[in-house]
């Protein structure tokens, strides 16, 4: 720093204010001011060389014209003044002059010019010569020189102590919080996962931002020394521990952080941060204790499909009975009338839904925001319907009213891919049976479970449903994807463990041929008919009669005419 | 009991059972075979187990839950049961499923001799899954 003058005050590159001050606003300071070291003699400035030319720096450059500037220099000074490399670093103009007469001219006029109301304040330091304007990928070309210099293969190690002052870069304005963009995308085309430890000591660092573009290209980073540097806050070892969570190796030495901190404090502090850290400053850490507390790895089931605990014979008449329901629910709208075959008379019907948020989907075609306004209308979930009249009056009871219900709902197509039974028996051989998957409702895709109870009729070896509970919650996106990459999976099976359908062997087949012809029934009411006689023709040829005059089977078991 | 009755009762009985089985899953869950009969069957995400004791047992070996109801609904069954069906999300804390997940279970309670309604049938579902299997 120069020694023309005490106090006057500092810039951010270590300029000072050789006018101590002026209309703008500088207070004067005292003239004794222990912060500022005193050298003695000429012009060695930080540099010990005896280069005679200065750096001139102007701030707020926007606010005035140059030529203007240059031009009012000239004639107050007196002097030539040769300005050389004119620049502007960001919003400050810079030049250079060679010789101290030029200098100190040029300072008297700091305070006193003005341009444009502008009061111009002038701050000089000495320099090894004028920085020269380089190219952006010159910069980067002549850094990368320079950083192969100081790159440890061996130790993974790169040097980048006291940067900017490498003989390489002289008259180049490379310190390091100016130049830290070009390193971290130097390393990170070099050796982004190699590099283990870089020494940042000596580069005027004060806080951690300066380096955050090296800190984060450096992914394996666990060896970081930023010793001399002037780091002062916490906040700012935290930032650190943000982009290195894994460093070992730490040293903070001489920086004024350190002394805020008392001792016992400072290493629990840095452990807290730095959980992996084995050596501070100069010391390796106390090893630290812990117990074992850490769980043992606890897995999850594997999921299974569905599990039809049922049976060889009811399980098939269960799977069949599905099939049909599924079939005619997905005929749309208005078509399920035949649904009236598959309910008991004194059956219960309601719905429940809850249409949370999820991330990623909203808003896009066929996954709306807000619960449709169907489902709104009928929905019975306890969580949001609290009103005693609505959660009575929602449950629908009777075969009429539900199929009635079933029918006014939009159209759905069941995904088959997606869905999956569970089924089990209650007492007096009543079945449950929970089917889920995923719907298309054409406005929208709707996740579900639909709880079914359903009651044997024997004489069909087929069920009625007694209650039928449907539960919606909103489609995940990506599985909608996923399931319908899937080929064939517009057809209504849904999937079960084993085998899809029960093969029949040649006989089988002709024996439910025969029965078809006979009674002139869908093939499925054959083989329930069948299943039904075990088999056995005559005996279910003398079931069907019996049956028929009572008026017991059902219009869809018939073909169509 | 009149149909009026019945549900009303459906509901209260959903109400207080949910709560009570899901807080017992997340927070108690050595204690929750107690809510099973002798034997109930549950199915869980397709594995099937029969018996209180194997249930009891089977839950217990689950990591560590922690559920979100958000949906309840329950109706009457014939045989004067009750089901109850939920749906929600819960998140089992291992490494291999750390997020919540969707759900949907349903109950079926019946009543024991002693006037107390136990579990006779559980059915759990992850829906809305992504992983196959």
């Amino acid at each position: 720093v120069s020694t023309q003058s005490t106090g006057g005050n500092m810039d951010r590159d270590g300029d000072t204010d050789m006018g101590g001050g002026g209309p703008s606003g500088y207070q004067s300071r005292p003239r004794y001011n222990p912060g500022y070291h005193r050298r003695p003699g000429g012009n060695k400035g930080k540099f010990g060389n005896n280069s005679a030319w200065w750096k001139i720096v102007v701030h707020e450059a926007q606010k005035f014209d140059q030529t203007h500037f240059f031009r009012m220099l000239d004639q107050t000074t007196n002097e030539n003044i040769d300005p050389k490399n004119i620049k502007l670093e960001k919003n400050k103009l810079v030049f250079w002059v060679k010789n101290h007469r030029a200098k100190d001219a040029i300072m008297k006029q700091s305070g006193k010019l003005t341009l444009k109301d502008h009061t111009i304040n002038l701050f000089a330091r000495p320099s090894p010569g004028p920085e020269s304007e380089l190219s952006g990928d010159q910069l980067k070309a002549k850094i990368c020189s320079v950083l192969e210099g100081r790159y440890s293969v061996v130790d993974k190690k790169l040097d980048l102590s006291e940067f900017n002052r490498d003989k390489d870069l002289v008259g180049i304005r490379a310190q390091l919080f100016v130049i830290s963009n070009v390193i971290g995308e130097l390393i990170t085309e070099k050796c982004a996962d190699s590099l283990e430890e870089i020494d940042f000591s000596r580069n005027m660092l004060k806080h951690t931002g300066c380096i955050r573009s090296i800190l984060s290209a450096a992914k394996n980073i666990t060896r970081v020394s930023l010793e001399y540097n002037m780091m002062n806050s916490e906040s700012d070892l935290k930032a650190l521990s943000e982009h290195c969570p894994n460093l070992t190796h730490l040293s903070l030495k001489e920086n004024p952080a350190k002394k805020l901190m008392e001792e016992a404090k400072y290493i629990a502090g840095i452990r807290r941060l730095f959980p992996k850290l084995i050596h501070l400053d100069d010391l390796p850490l106390p090893e630290k204790i812990t117990f074992e507390d850490e769980e043992d790895e606890v897995k999850l089931p594997a999921t299974k499909q569905s599990t039809i605990l049922l049976e060889p014979l009811p399980r098939q008449a269960l799977e069949r009975f599905f099939l049909k329901y599924i079939e005619i629910h997905d005929g749309g709208k208005g078509n399920r009338a035949d649904l009236v075959h598959a309910y008991h008379e004194k059956c219960l019907f309601s719905i429940a839904c809850s249409w949370r948020t999820r991330s990623g989907n909203e808003g896009k075609p066929k996954f709306p925001i807000k619960m449709p306004l169907e489902l709104s209308k009928k929905n019975r979930n306890f969580r949001h319907i609290t009103k005693a009249e609505l959660r009575e009056s929602r449950l629908i009871v009777g075969r009429d009213k539900v199929v009635s219900e079933v029918n006014e709902m939009g159209d759905t197509k069941h995904i088959s891919h997606s869905l999956c039974i569970d089924t089990s028996t209650l007492e007096d051989n009543f079945v449950t049976a929970v089917l889920t998957g995923v719907v298309d409702c054409q406005t929208e895709y709707r996740s579900f479970s639909r709880t079914f109870i359903l009651c044997p009729v024997p004489e069909t070896s087929s069920y009625l449903i007694t209650n039928d509970q449907l539960s919606v919650i909103r489609t995940d996106n990506d599985l909608v994807k996923k399931i319908e990459s899937v080929p064939g999976s517009s057809s209504a099976a849904p999937s079960t463990s084993g085998a899809a359908t029960p093969g029949y062997t040649p006989e089988q087949e002709a024996l439910i041929g025969r029965v078809g012809v006979a009674t002139k029934m869908t093939r499925e009411a054959c083989i329930q008919l069948l299943t039904a006689a075990q088999g056995d023709y005559n005996q279910a040829i003398a079931k069907f009669a019996e049956m028929k005059n009572a008026g017991q089977i059902p219009a869809n078991f018939f073909l169509s005419a | 009991m009149s149909k009026a009755a019945e549900i009303v009762t459906c509901i209260e009985t959903a109400e207080t059972f949910h709560k009570l089985f899901y807080e017992k899953l997340d927070k108690s869950r050595q204690t929750i075979g107690k809510l099973y009969l002798d034997n109930a069957t549950l199915t869980w995400n397709g594995n099937a187990v029969k018996g209180k004791a194997e249930i009891s047992g089977f839950l217990q070996k689950l990591p560590i839950s922690h559920t979100n109801v958000y949906s309840v609904d329950a109706q009457p069954l014939m045989d004067s049961s009750i089901m109850i069906v939920t749906t929600g999300t819960v998140k089992f804390q291992s490494t291999n499923s750390n997020r919540d997940q969707d759900f949907s279970q349903t109950f079926v309670l019946k009543k024991t001799d002693t006037k107390t309604m136990k579990v006779s049938f559980d059915c759990f579902r992850l829906i809305n899954k992504i992983e196959s299997g």
